[in-house]
């Protein structure tokens, strides 16, 4: 049980990926043992979602881009002072103006009565009149988008379609694919890392966790193309996973991370005492290879999703 | 005084007759609809191509729950919640050998301007595909996906559940967080998905060389029925269960960190075993006979049990739990 619960503004914040790298190093670790809070996240996710797709088509509009409205910002500035003056003077004017009109004008209350009601007349009309433009727009743009409902698509051989042609759509950095000889690794066929290499990517407990290591523990044999291919595989998904992947499966990648790296260390404990036991051996080759089975998962599914 | 009011009363009752003239006028007019529905632009809409028996289709969005069937018509249908442009991208010969789901939630930028597949859209689908369809579905984010009555399906999302039945040919489904499961189904297998569970129930090959591959992190494995003569069932702290019939010579793995392995096989199985439990233990109802100690029945010592049942084709049973029980018992 956790002596505290993030409240749901943080999960929010979570969720908007508004929080810091720390932060949500934080927020992640203690969502992946928290049952209430990752209850809660689910629910702060699912609202999020059922925002998203309810404003998917506003959503998907064209913006300015963030130059674009630097350059904006800027004119507007540039304009603003002489912008003040004219306002100034044109207000004045204006006062003078409706002064001399409302002067000119000493009505007596029946032909002030008339000319409210005339107002009133102009002004309903003008209402009546919108409204029915507005009505009848509408029903030509449902007819227009029925049309188009029905019509049958042509069934002649079309040029194949141009990939992300949106100029001005900007989409994160492509993903390189995790390749076979990675995602399927034999140890006896892999060639040898150097230490500095393997040693990146391994803790003294647990050569395959993610934390960064400070000592060199004594590799088993076949280790080290393992951790090679778990190095490789880990800079693909953490340089792109706050980006693409939804908090909740951010968690639950965090917790199956946990998973395969808790039966790493135990297997190589076991491996470890007894170096001649084949079976502990291959229990540990087992664990790596989940790992990389993970991982590959993972970094399959960020490329996709940073298309 | 008296003359004022009647002439604001008038003018008042002439706006409203003119107002109620109006409306009127506009409700004469007939009703825009579809199929006998009126349908917002937005709501919902349908497609529909000609395309071969055999014709890959292929549909990439963001999220959304989509259902595909395979149907007897020589036609791929699309019907799309929440978009506003759907086209279907023909490719190769008349009827199209290929169809590509091109669908954005926005109005179009320019007037024929042509739909990118950038994976953007949001949208559940319902789409009718012929029996021999290759199908092809990616979701960048979450969304549950069934596909059914089809030749292969290859279903990639990262969340949701992915439900395959009656694939004739082959099947590669993963998913990050979300179940999988296939049902009534031959050929080649691949199902993966981190921390969902995976079920397969009456799967069989079509070829000697078809194998069944099922692969979770945290999620159980169970298994029925499953024919295939390679199978290999990997999970590293869910439970693998495997029910009915052992292929003759087969090639079975099962393996588990912390989980645990049962297999329900009938009594006249025969199989070459290897267990291995090193910190858990092995349970048999098989009075396996071992190279070294003679006839075994019941827990195994030091968590290994090596040796062979019945006679004839043997199949090759491995099975690795690091700290959970393997139980063979008999259906």
């Amino acid at each position: 049980m956790r002596e505290f619960c993030l409240t749901e503004e943080v999960i929010q914040q979570f969720v908007d990926g508004e929080l810091s790298d720390e932060k949500t190093e934080q927020v992640a670790s203690h969502l992946a043992g928290c049952n209430e809070c990752a209850e809660l996240l689910d629910r702060v996710e699912q609202e999020s979602a059922f925002l998203a797709e309810a404003f998917a088509p506003e959503m998907s509009l064209p913006v300015p881009t963030v130059a674009l409205r630097e350059r904006l910002d800027a004119a507007i500035a540039a304009m603003e002072p002489r912008r003040q003056v004219a306002t100034e003077s044109a207000g004045a004017r204006a006062r003078n103006w409706f002064s001399s009109l409302f002067a000119s004008f000493s009505l007596s209350p029946r032909t002030g009565a008339l000319g409210f009601a005339s107002l009133f007349v102009i002004l309903t009309f003008a209402a009546i009149f919108a409204v029915i433009q507005l009505r009848q727009n509408k029903e030509a743009q449902t007819a227009l988008a029925d049309n188009k409902v029905t019509q049958p698509k042509p069934a002649q051989p079309v040029a194949p379609t141009v990939k992300d042609n949106n100029p001005d759509e900007v989409t994160p950095a492509p993903v390189p694919a995790p390749s076979e000889e990675v995602a399927k690794y034999n140890p006896a066929t892999r060639r040898p890392a150097s230490k500095r290499q393997a040693a990146k990517a391994e803790s003294p407990e647990t050569p395959g966790a993610s934390e960064p290591k400070t000592t060199e523990p004594r590799l088993l044999p076949g280790e080290e193309g393992y951790l090679e291919a778990i190095a490789s595989l880990t800079t693909v998904v953490e340089a792109n996973k706050n980006e693409v992947l939804k908090p909740t499966v951010r968690v639950d990648y965090e917790r199956n991370l946990a998973v395969v790296d808790q039966a790493i260390a135990s297997t190589r404990q076991q491996a470890k005492r007894n170096p001649n036991d084949r079976d502990a051996m291959e229990f540990m080759y087992t664990a790596y290879q989940n790992k990389i089975d993970l991982l590959s998962a993972v970094a399959d599914q960020t490329r996709i999703a940073a298309r | 005084m008296k003359r004022n009011a009647l002439i604001i009363i008038t003018t008042l009752l002439a706006v409203l007759l003119c107002a109620t003239a109006a409306f009127a006028q506009k409700d004469k007019e007939p009703k825009v609809k579809l199929k006998d529905k009126e349908i917002e632009p937005s709501e919902q809409m349908e497609r529909s191509i000609p395309a071969s028996q055999n014709v890959a289709f292929t549909l990439c969005l963001t999220s959304g729950n989509v259902s595909v069937r395979g149907w007897d018509r020589a036609e791929v249908k699309v019907t799309a919640t929440n978009v506003r442009q759907l086209e279907l991208q023909g490719g190769g010969m008349n009827p199209s050998q290929r169809v590509e789901v091109l669908a954005s939630n926005g109005a179009s930028a320019s007037p024929g301007a042509p739909l990118g597949s950038d994976c953007r859209a949001v949208s559940d689908m319902e789409i009718s595909v012929p029996r021999g369809a290759t199908v092809e579905i990616r979701l960048r984010g979450s969304g549950d996906v069934e596909v059914s009555d089809v030749a292969e399906a290859r279903i990639k999302n990262m969340s949701g559940d992915i439900s395959l039945g009656n694939v004739a040919r082959a099947v590669e489904a993963a998913t990050i967080s979300g179940d999988v499961s296939l049902l009534n189904s031959a050929g080649r297998v691949r199902l993966s998905s981190v921390s969902g569970d995976v079920d397969a129930t009456n799967i069989r090959a079509l070829e000697p060389g078809d194998d069944f591959s099922a692969v979770s992190t945290s999620g159980d494995i169970s298994l029925e029925n499953v024919a295939q003569a390679r199978l290999d069932a990997n999970t590293t702290s869910g439970m693998i269960t495997m029910t009915g019939e052992l292929a003759r010579r087969g090639s079975y793995a099962f393996n588990t960190f912390s989980g645990d392995v049962v297999l329900n096989i009938p009594q006249s199985s025969a199989f070459r075993l290897n267990a291995v439990a090193p910190q858990g233990s092995i349970v048999t109802d098989f009075a396996v006979k071992s190279a070294s100690e003679g006839d075994s029945q019941g827990p195994a010592r030091e968590g290994r049990l090596v040796g062979t049942y019945g006679s004839g084709d043997w199949s090759n049973l491995n099975i690795h739990s690091f700290s959970g029980t393997v139980r063979l018992q008999k259906r």
